[in-house]
């Protein structure tokens, strides 16, 4: 072999950890800005309806936080899951699994119980199916070795078929013959800001991303957890029960996007339809790499993301542009962070061997 | 009423092989991908983007090949940033994959939307094609011999793979370099290159699998075309134990699924339970579930699977 | 004179923290066996590992046929006409013994010619006078057939010398035989064998010439007629110097440990514990001399709840742990201080201070109970309790740190040992498995870790010391054991047996008669 490529491990100045990030924001931006461009948009318009969409009124700016509710929510799970290295890509499914019994409940609990109730009840189901959902797949890797990246990938789909069963069978509005969809959930989670969107979930879904850094950081749970992720056989020399604490990892983060999926149902869309399932699952895991897996730091990721996908539905009714553009940027932000990680670890050598 | 007619058995077999031939195709990609110790989890972004660009330059040019040959182009790039990304550099080959799916489903999105916006665009889908004689045998004629010419391809590809995998010098390579990098590298044997060309040829079965997709099967291009078939692929890897015949078996199985739940919707909707359709859609899924769960004991994967190598 | 086939000169060798060859000169003859003889750590294995490719050495030069050659990796070595075999060997499971032998050759073809390969293969094995089926996998041979896989291998690229690497390791006595067969038809071939061993019966049996090395250096050249077992164990284990510790003489107290016919398979699936019985009291150190390799490292596993056993019992303060998880081992009063420091000892990207409480977080002093959440094992972590802890311990121990939230992995080697000291004896566990403690460590933190194990002996603690270092195990303990293939050879009170002895013991050649060894445990 006549060159190769070397890795040598580098510090560099804590600095760095902030710039190189924002570089790599800042170089998907940039080429979204050409997407815009190809697309026929003035970039510079595109931009400016970009932002406006975000923080242009306190509407838009609630919508902002309404999407990033479910990324927080969901993403902080994922923390879990992923520190502890399993590879959790279900959380769409579990989502999904969430906003069903999220739906199910109040629609059988809505006309018996005070609100307040249901919604409580709807919750707390939505966590533990998501949570028995996604616990499988652990169960499975824990016991069986079975890999639970392909495992979860496909119960997503389970999942959707069994949305769309469901949305026409079992939950349908016998009122509505043309779109799938299930009946009007009349329980509502209250509205925090008048003449917005924003709501209850948003807070809670925050007091969650405090509840898990302090779980993740402060307990011995965390602590755990997160020697099984560094350093599996230090786990088992310290007698840590790494079988269990897979699956738990697991039913956490299902848990985590159900109960994201409820609150989607019963705060913003009241009603259950296809719709629902627009790859948050899959986005948040790119929200929680991005926000390095701490539940923290995933709070500023879960916004920026948010404000990715609320920007770009005003840059599509204002201008035209596709609101899919979201989706090519996330893959690029996804791709430059992870080259730009490399570069803050190692230093690259073209070496003669 | 359970007698079924020989014509719709033969047509449940077709639909069967024509579902599972995208399946296959990636599988197939991915199967060399493995084998050579690389996981692709892009193979759904890959698949999309081949699907999209063999749209495009098909209803551009109005030539199918065109849209093929596109299609195996963007497969070619995707995969040399993915090698790139995980052979080079180093980078978690789950993560990266990752990532080579989120860039293709949304770059195929966007693109598809901006161009096309929200018209109803159709090509021209590929046609069936009988074979002369072999058409004519009872049940199976019309199932494997009235097909699209890219299932033929298949015919012939995969028992290819299969020959060049297990009886040549360069498969020989490819497997050592799969289950242990050091012991091949001693002997002489370019790990990197081997990883290299084997990534390069998943993507681009990736890219064509897509494009059978789109151009073979539905005709049109729509969001997410591919529906999780890319992560199927990579399940059927595994049932398949990494070999290409059983993988193509494990996609006839789940085309076989998917085949006999849409004829069983015909049945349902007649019978008057139209919602039972999608029920019936879930079966495939559960399959591979219960698949995965079956082989996990006696599964092996390479050894060297998802290891980045490096020399000392 | 014959010329040599190949010529080592100068070979310096280092590695962090150890010299493991020391301007090493070397000559090979065609058609002889030449034995490279020394413990664990003489840099047998690294100075062929050097010839062979694999290593570049830092210093000194390396001679074929009377040509300098410079290798990059073994397909240099190989083209030379140089074949290694390793302890792990370097097949690939997976394939059949045909696509090992002929991977990375062209003259096959691409569409692979396996019948032309198999005719060859079948001449070989009989020129070498043994059998192979070329269709089997890697995976379902012995390891006896595995080795015969790797001498093909070797001979199918016209090799002239052939390094064997402690190859009668894995090999029953059958099997051994039959090596020392193929290996003179080897020589007879006039092909070069370089036999690495630390087994004196063999080495006497096969070997032309001798060379043996201790610490990097040579420190013989004999030829197989001037040497005997005597000579060649004082020069591989050297004339020892008792360390400047004295142990005083203790009367041992009740039994802390006994182990009962204890059986275990290594990794590869050998049996590497063949019947293991023992017992380590209160207040006393036994140790386990031996080459590694020997069934040391699995013994550890099994006692603490690593590896599980295929037969016998141990019993812990009477009570019997056999079948117990380690985090119960652990209540019980056990504890390992493993080789394995950086792997399996420390978690690097965690703090020094998280490290000491690695395996204590659950307990009330350091996690807090929550409402509700402590049913779960849900507690907070206390944050003073553990920096008040971590800092006595710090302090203790000595462990050079500018703060309790360095990271582990900042520490220095002989810290790192600290570290792990301090962890584990910090919950006064009451019998204490110590793999290797002073290897690696410098000469300050050596004398520092001897001391405290002798200081925790007075104390009252059990210590089973397993250390390659021999000096040390006979000065530090007041039981020994020789652990050899995976059996107990020998096992005396230091003071009773001279050095040569127990080095003969370590290299297979004495034995000491089952009696004997039963009655030091009472």
């Amino acid at each position: 072999m006549g060159l190769e490529i070397k890795f040598i491990e580098r510090k560099v100045h804590p600095v760095m950890y902030v710039i190189v990030p924002l570089a790599a924001f800042s170089l998907a931006f940039l080429c979204g800005g050409i997407l815009m461009s190809w697309a026929g948009v003035n970039p510079i318009a595109g931009y400016g309806a970009f932002i406006s969409g975000i923080i242009g009124s306190h509407v838009k700016f609630a919508d902002t936080l309404v999407r990033t509710t479910s990324f927080l929510l969901i993403a902080v799970g994922l923390a879990f899951a992923l520190r502890a290295r399993v590879f959790n890509i279900g959380a769409e499914g579990q989502y999904i699994m969430g906003a069903i019994v999220g739906t199910w409940v109040a629609l059988t609990l809505q006309d018996h119980l005070p609100p307040a109730l249901t919604i409580t009840i709807s919750l707390i189901m939505a966590i533990i199916v998501g949570g028995l959902w996604a616990g499988f797949a652990g169960y499975l890797k824990a016991t069986l070795g079975i890999n639970e990246i392909v495992l979860t990938v496909i119960m997503n789909w389970l999942a959707f078929k069994l949305l769309q069963w469901l949305l026409r069978g079992p939950l349908k509005n016998p009122l509505s013959e043309m779109w799938p969809m299930s009946p009007p959930v009349k329980a509502k989670i209250p509205v925090i800001l008048p003449g917005t969107r924003l709501h209850l979930g948003f807070i809670l879904a925050i007091l969650i991303a405090i509840g898990g850094y302090f779980l993740m950081f402060k307990t011995n749970y965390g602590f755990k957890l997160r020697v099984v992720g560094v350093n599996p056989n230090a786990a088992k020399y310290a007698g840590y029960d790494v079988k269990k604490i897979i699956i738990s990892s697991m039913v956490l983060s299902g848990g985590l996007a159900g109960l994201a999926g409820a609150i989607e149902i019963l705060a913003v869309y009241h009603f259950l339809y296809e719709g629902i399932s627009i790859g948050l699952g899959y986005t948040s895991i790119i929200v929680a790499l991005v926000g390095k897996l701490h539940p923290l730091a995933i709070i500023p990721s879960a916004l920026m993301f948010g404000a990715l996908y609320n920007g770009v539905v005003y840059l599509q009714s204002a201008l035209g542009v596709s609101y899919t553009l979201s989706k090519a940027m996330e893959g690029m932000i996804y791709l430059f962070v992870l080259i730009s990680e490399v570069f803050l670890k190692y230093r690259i050598a073209i070496v003669r061997r | 009423m359970f007698i079924i007619p020989l014509e719709t058995l033969s047509s449940i077999i077709n639909l069967a092989i024509a579902m599972a031939t995208p399946l296959a195709l990636a599988g197939l990609g991915e199967v060399y991908s493995e084998r050579s110790g690389v996981l692709n989890l892009g193979v759904e972004g890959i698949m999309l983007m081949g699907a999209f660009t063999a749209f495009h330059f098909t209803y551009l040019t109005g030539n199918i090949i065109v849209g093929y040959i596109t299609a195996i182009l963007i497969g070619l790039a995707l995969g040399l940033l993915k090698a790139l990304l995980s052979i080079s550099l180093k980078v978690n080959q789950v993560i990266a994959g990752m990532g080579i799916y989120f860039l293709g489903f949304g770059l195929s999105d966007f693109l598809y939307r901006t161009i096309y916006g929200a018209e109803y665009v159709t090509v021209q889908k590929s046609v069936q094609i009988s074979v002369p004689l072999l058409s004519s045998i009872p049940l199976i004629g019309p199932a494997l011999f009235k097909q699209y010419p890219v299932i033929y391809l298949t015919y012939v590809l995969i028992p290819l793979a299969w020959f060049i995998l297990y009886r040549t010098r360069w498969g020989l390579a490819l497997r050592a370099v799969g289950e242990n990098p050091r012991v091949a590298d001693t002997l002489g044997v370019n790990v990197f290159r081997v990883r290299y060309l084997a990534v390069l040829f998943g993507s681009s079965m990736a890219g064509f699998a897509g494009a059978f997709l789109c151009l073979g099967v539905v005709g049109l291009f729509y969001e997410n075309l591919t529906f999780g078939m890319g992560f199927i692929a990579i399940g059927l890897v595994y049932f398949g134990k990494w070999d290409p015949l059983r993988m193509w078996a494990g996609s006839l199985i789940f085309g076989s699924a998917w085949s006999i739940s849409t004829f069983l919707q015909d049945y349902f909707v007649k019978a008057g339970y139209p919602a039972a359709t999608y029920f019936l859609l879930m079966i495939p899924y559960i399959v591979v579930i219960v698949s995965l769960v079956a082989v996990s004991r006696r599964a092996r994967a390479p050894a060297a699977l998802s290891i980045p190598y490096t020399r000392e | 004179m014959k010329k040599p086939i190949v010529s080592m000169r100068g070979i310096v060798k280092k590695f962090p923290g150890v010299v493991a060859n020391d301007h090493i000169d070397l000559d090979v003859y065609e058609g002889e066996v030449l034995a490279l003889l020394g413990e664990n750590g003489a840099g047998k294995t690294t100075l062929m590992n050097i010839l062979y490719g694999l290593y570049r050495a830092d210093k000194g030069e390396i001679y074929v046929k009377g040509k300098k050659v410079h290798f990059k990796s073994p397909k240099d070595a190989i083209a030379h006409g140089i074949g290694m075999v390793h302890q792990q060997f370097m097949l690939v499971d997976e394939l059949t013994v045909v696509e090992n032998i002929i991977l990375g050759l062209k003259e096959y073809g691409i569409v692979l010619n396996l019948k032309e390969a198999v005719k060859k293969i079948k001449k070989l094995a009989k020129e070498i006078g043994f059998k192979i089926d070329p269709w089997q996998k890697i995976w379902q041979l012995s390891a006896g057939e595995k080795q015969r896989v790797e001498i093909l291998k070797a001979l199918f690229r016209n090799i002239k010398v052939l390094i064997l690497d402690e190859p009668t390791s894995v090999l029953t006595p059958q099997e051994t035989r039959e090596l020392f067969k193929t290996i003179r038809k080897l020589v007879v071939n006039n092909i070069a064998v370089i036999f690495i061993s630390h087994k004196l019966h063999e080495v006497m049996e096969i070997a032309d010439r001798i060379v043996v090395l201790r610490k990097g250096k040579v420190v013989g050249r004999l030829k197989r007629e001037e040497a005997n077992p005597q000579i060649l164990a004082k020069l591989m284990v050297g004339r020892e110097v008792f360390l400047e510790i004295t142990r005083k003489p203790k009367k041992p107290g009740p039994v802390v440990l006994e182990v009962k016919g204890l059986k275990a398979l290594s990794d590869k699936g050998i049996l590497a514990l063949k019947g293991i019985s023992f017992r380590v009291r209160t207040g006393e150190i036994v140790g386990i001399a031996g080459v590694a390799g020997n069934g040391q490292k699995e013994l550890a596993e099994v006692l603490y709840g690593l590896r599980k056993p295929l037969e016998g019992r141990i019993y812990l303060f009477g009570r019997d742990i056999t079948d117990k998880n380690i985090c119960e081992r652990i209540k019980m009063g056990i504890s390992l201080i493993p080789e394995n420091r950086l792997g399996l000892g420390i978690v690097g990207d965690f703090s020094v201070a998280e490290n000491l409480i690695l395996e204590r977080i659950d307990e009330n002093l350091f996690s807090t109970n929550l409402p509700l959440l402590s049913k779960l094992n849900i507690k907070k972590i206390n944050g003073e309790t553990l920096l008040k802890y971590s800092k006595k311990l710090i302090d203790e121990f000595n462990i050079a740190t500018p703060s309790p939230y360095a990271k582990a992995r900042t520490l220095s080697g002989g810290n790192v040992q600290r570290l792990i000291l301090a962890r584990e004896l910090g919950r006064k566990p009451r019998f204490v498995i110590a793999e290797e403690p002073t290897a690696g460590l410098d000469v300050s933190a050596t004398e520092y870790v001897r001391k405290l194990l002798l200081e925790m002996r007075e104390q009252g603690y059990s210590i089973l010391l397993i250390s390659g270092d021999l000096s040390e195990v006979l000065s530090l303990s007041d039981k020994v054991m020789v652990m050899y293939e995976g059996e107990i050879v020998g096992a005396f009170k230091p003071e009773e047996v001279t050095v040569d002895d127990v080095g003969l013991m370590m290299t297979g050649v004495k034995r000491m008669p089952e009696e004997a060894i039963k009655r030091i445990w009472d």
